[in-house]
């Protein structure tokens, strides 16, 4: 090294000194990436309007969270791609007939309000894609209209852009009943199972094809970024207690398949419920987290005024998460009582040994 | 069958593969050497040789009257020049004794085997240990008479540590392929002194292929007791609750030691050193280093002898390649990052890394997005999120009760953290702030009863 005499500089820090690859932001894209396929089925069954829709949202969350960071002076973190992630779940607990207003309205509304005023990224309470739908329930006529799907004999194209003009306050388009409408009434829907699994259904944006979503779902887990037990959990939950209490005459295992195809449930199993800031941290506390959802939705959907119950299930869910992680805390390694028993047993058998062998 | 494992825990990118086939190859002994006069746990040693003095190799330099530093040996022979300052791998400048190697490479005489050992008692033999320097080489370099003193007859069950999880270091793994037979010899000696006949030798899978050769010579030597554990690859499986807790089942109660349930863990190269001094004579005074990363152009395994200029290691591995961002001593997750190539390898130094890839800092403060997979990477299973919480708010009473005193800062949760959180940093510097011992217990107070009319209180 006589030619090359500069000698280095070096950082310094403290240990570990190498890193996972995976960050916030490649955990988000990742979170895109498996949202992808429910997407491209949002927009074949409801028009390129999903497409300009997605895009305004994705596009309205990022400028509200970079406006918000900006005027309070805080660190810009638009990049970290979770105010994008917001912005498509915005728009898939939508119908693709809602105005783009109203897309606007809830994202403002789960962006500054949800996230950000309650200190942003990770220290929000409650869903804010969902809470923000929950708040366009004020328009309820606008939000529970379901546009007919491209699959649909009936189907007629949405608009672009435009508003879809209201006759006596009600959207004038061809709708159609989802398959939880008939549910409510205790009937199985007229769509086939593989119909609903492939999404051949009327409802929000993203929640109509569960297959798609089972397989972004799939994604998520291939790649760590949920964990089983969240989605096991709430899934599972809402399973057995739809095959045990089937409505008179409907054989409990249809009704049980039905029951998980229809709705939200899984978007809101793997995309929603599985949100970090608003899930438990400790495995204890998800598994008690996801059985609650379950459980809610369950209670909701037979006894409550909606016929879908996954919004409010998981928004409630949310609230509790802090207690379920203050209260169901991990086993921690050497602490149980049963540890310091066996270890005050193997030193006894030892001493007893030794005692023995100097006796000999 | 899967091999065992223990909960939590991650999979680093390892990077064995850069050195885990190079044979360890001996490097040229530099002019120079720096021996700290701690390179142990616990007190420093007192020179006991004086600058002008000529020193032989195996030549005790430092010693103390404390029972528990281990005596410092010349690796060379030649001239103590002086005692002074220098820069030292762990953190900033230490007194070190320099010697001026004449190349002659004499042995002093006191440098003798043992062949005798089988007829040696325990504290003879435990002595002897002593008396060649003896150390954890993994790191900790806890004096091993130490260790054999306090666990002498409290055990029955022995482990040697190969696991060596770390990423990119192959030293032990080479020190398995290569000299199994000192390595053998070593254990042999442990299995006397605290009498157990049997003793499990645990390794990742990634060490497999040192199984024929260990298996083979203890057949054809007809040695009995010495039992191969394979363990599944994952950072921390060389951490010793769980090293205890997967060969054994056994579970090390909250802030204990093996010894708490019986077990005592030892290092490959020290077992290697031990069964070298029996055969030889020749006390610590050289190991075996891995040289990598992929600021080194040619990464290897060194055989080093102690006080050896980091900058000479890195030469004799080829120089840097691409410049380096950041040079480690030891491994990249438990490791010390180096400011100086004056820093000189010690008893306790498995590796020397270089890098140059490096995350670079994070622009923004970090944020906690509660993804949960510090808790799940946890292997003490507590939670590094709430922790962290805690340490910011500087409560400590609320660290106690998430239990910081468990964490070993094994950075299983730093390296996972996706928001590139500083987590066993910021335990680290709440642990300083803390009391060295926990507070007693609250004593729950028995709740007063209050009677009476309801009305009347104020």
């Amino acid at each position: 090294m006589e030619g090359n005499n500069k000698k280095p500089l070096l950082l310094v820090g403290q240990s570990p000194h190498v890193i996972s690859p995976d960050n916030t932001r490649s955990l988000m894209l990742d979170v895109l990436i498996a949202m992808a396929p429910a997407f491209v089925a949002g927009i074949y069954f409801f028009g390129l309007r999903v497409l300009l829709m997605t895009a305004f949202s994705v596009a309205s969350c990022m400028a509200f969270e970079y406006l918000y960071q900006y005027l309070m002076k805080k660190d810009i973190t638009v990049g970290d791609l979770s105010s994008a992630v917001t912005g498509v779940l915005m728009v898939f607990v939508l119908p693709a007939s809602v105005p783009f207003w109203m897309v606007l309205v809830g994202d403002f509304f789960a962006i500054v309000v949800v996230k950000q005023l309650f200190g942003g990224l990770g220290r929000n309470f409650m869903n804010p894609a969902l809470a923000g739908r929950a708040f366009l329930a004020g328009w309820a006529t606008l939000l529970n209209t379901y546009p007919a799907d491209a699959t649909n004999p009936n189907y007629v194209p949405l608009p672009l852009i435009k508003n879809i003009p209201l006759v006596n306050g009600q959207p004038d388009i061809v709708t159609s009943a989802t398959p939880l409408a008939s549910m409510k009434a205790g009937q199985l829907p007229e769509e086939s199972l593989l119909d609903m699994g492939l999404g051949l259904e009327s409802g929000c944006v993203g929640e109509v094809s569960a297959f798609l979503l089972i397989l972004g779902g799939l994604y998520l887990l291939l790649r760590k970024v949920i964990t089983i037990r969240i989605p096991l959990g709430y899934l599972g939950t809402v399973a057995i207690l739809t095959l045990l209490f089937p409505p008179a005459g409907i054989n409990g295992f249809t009704w049980m398949l039905a029951s998980l195809l229809s709705g939200g449930l899984m978007l809101g199993a793997f995309f929603m419920a599985t949100d970090y800031s608003t899930s438990p941290v400790t495995p204890g506390a998800q598994w008690v987290y996801a059985i609650g959802c379950g459980l809610l939705t369950f209670v909701i959907r037979y006894f409550g005024a909606y016929n879908e119950g996954v919004c409010y299930s998981i928004l409630i869910m949310n609230s509790t998460v802090w207690l379920l992680d203050k209260y169901i805390r991990p086993h921690r390694f050497g602490s149980s009582k049963k540890v310091k028993a066996e270890a005050e047993a193997i030193m006894a058998n030892i001493r007893r040994k030794n005692a023995g062998g100097d006796a000999k | 069958m899967n091999a065992p494992t223990f909960k939590g825990g991650i999979h680093p990118d390892a990077h064995k593969e850069l050195t885990c086939h190079k044979p360890i190859q001996v490097m040229p002994v530099p002019d120079v050497l720096y021996l700290p006069l701690s390179m142990h746990w616990n007190r420093p040693c007192d020179p006991v040789v004086n600058p002008g003095d000529r020193v032989l190799i195996g030549q005790v330099i430092a010693d103390s009257a404390d029972p528990i530093p281990v005596p410092i040996h010349s690796p060379v022979s030649g001239t103590v020049k002086k005692i002074e300052q220098h820069e030292s791998v762990a953190s900033g400048k230490k007194p070190m004794i320099v010697i001026e190697n004449d190349h002659l490479d004499e042995f002093h005489p006191s440098v003798v085997p043992l062949p005798d050992w089988r007829e040696k008692t325990p504290e003879e033999l435990i002595a002897f240990i002593r008396s060649k320097g003896m150390v954890g080489m993994g790191g900790a370099a806890f004096p091993t008479h130490f260790k054999l003193q306090s666990v002498l007859g409290k055990i029955d069950t022995l482990i040697i540590n190969a696991a060596e999880c770390e990423p990119f270091l192959t030293c032990d793994h080479r020190v398995l392929l290569e000299h199994f037979d000192t390595l053998v010899l070593g254990i042999q000696v442990i299995m006397h002194i605290l009498g157990q006949r049997k003793a499990y030798l645990a390794f990742e899978e990634n060490k497999k292929d040192c199984e024929p050769g260990i298996h083979k010579y203890l057949r054809d030597n007809n040695i009995r007791g010495i039992e191969t554990v394979v363990l599944k690859n994952k950072y921390p499986q060389g951490y010793e609750k769980q090293l205890v807790k997967v060969v054994t089942g056994r579970e090390i109660p909250s802030r204990g030691l093996p010894g708490d349930v019986g077990c005592a863990i030892f290092n490959t190269q020290t077992m290697a050193a031990i069964g070298e001094a029996i055969n030889t004579g020749i006390p610590l005074v050289q190991r075996i280093v891995t040289v990598t990363g992929d600021a080194i152009a040619k990464p290897t395994n060194l055989e080093v002898r102690l006080g050896t200029p980091l900058a000479a290691v890195i030469e004799a591995a080829g120089g840097f390649s691409k410049e380096p961002r950041i040079i480690i001593c030891g491994g990249p997750m438990m490791g010390s990052l180096q400011y100086s190539l004056d820093a000189v390898i010690v008893k306790a130094t498995n590796g020397v890394i270089a890098m140059h890839e490096v995350e670079p800092r994070p622009k923004h403060a970090p944020v906690c997005i509660r993804c949960g997979r510090c808790v799940a990477a946890c292997p003490m299973r507590l939670e590094p999120i709430y922790m962290n919480m805690y340490a910011n708010a500087r409560d400590y009473e609320g660290l106690e009760r998430y239990h910081i005193r468990d964490c070993m800062e094994c950075g299983s949760c730093a390296y996972i953290c996706p928001a590139r959180i500083p987590l066993v940093e910021n335990f680290r510097i709440a642990k300083s702030h803390m009391p060295k011992s926990p507070p007693p217990p609250p004593v729950k107070e028995k709740k007063e009863k209050k009677g009476g009319s309801l009305f009347g209180r104020k």
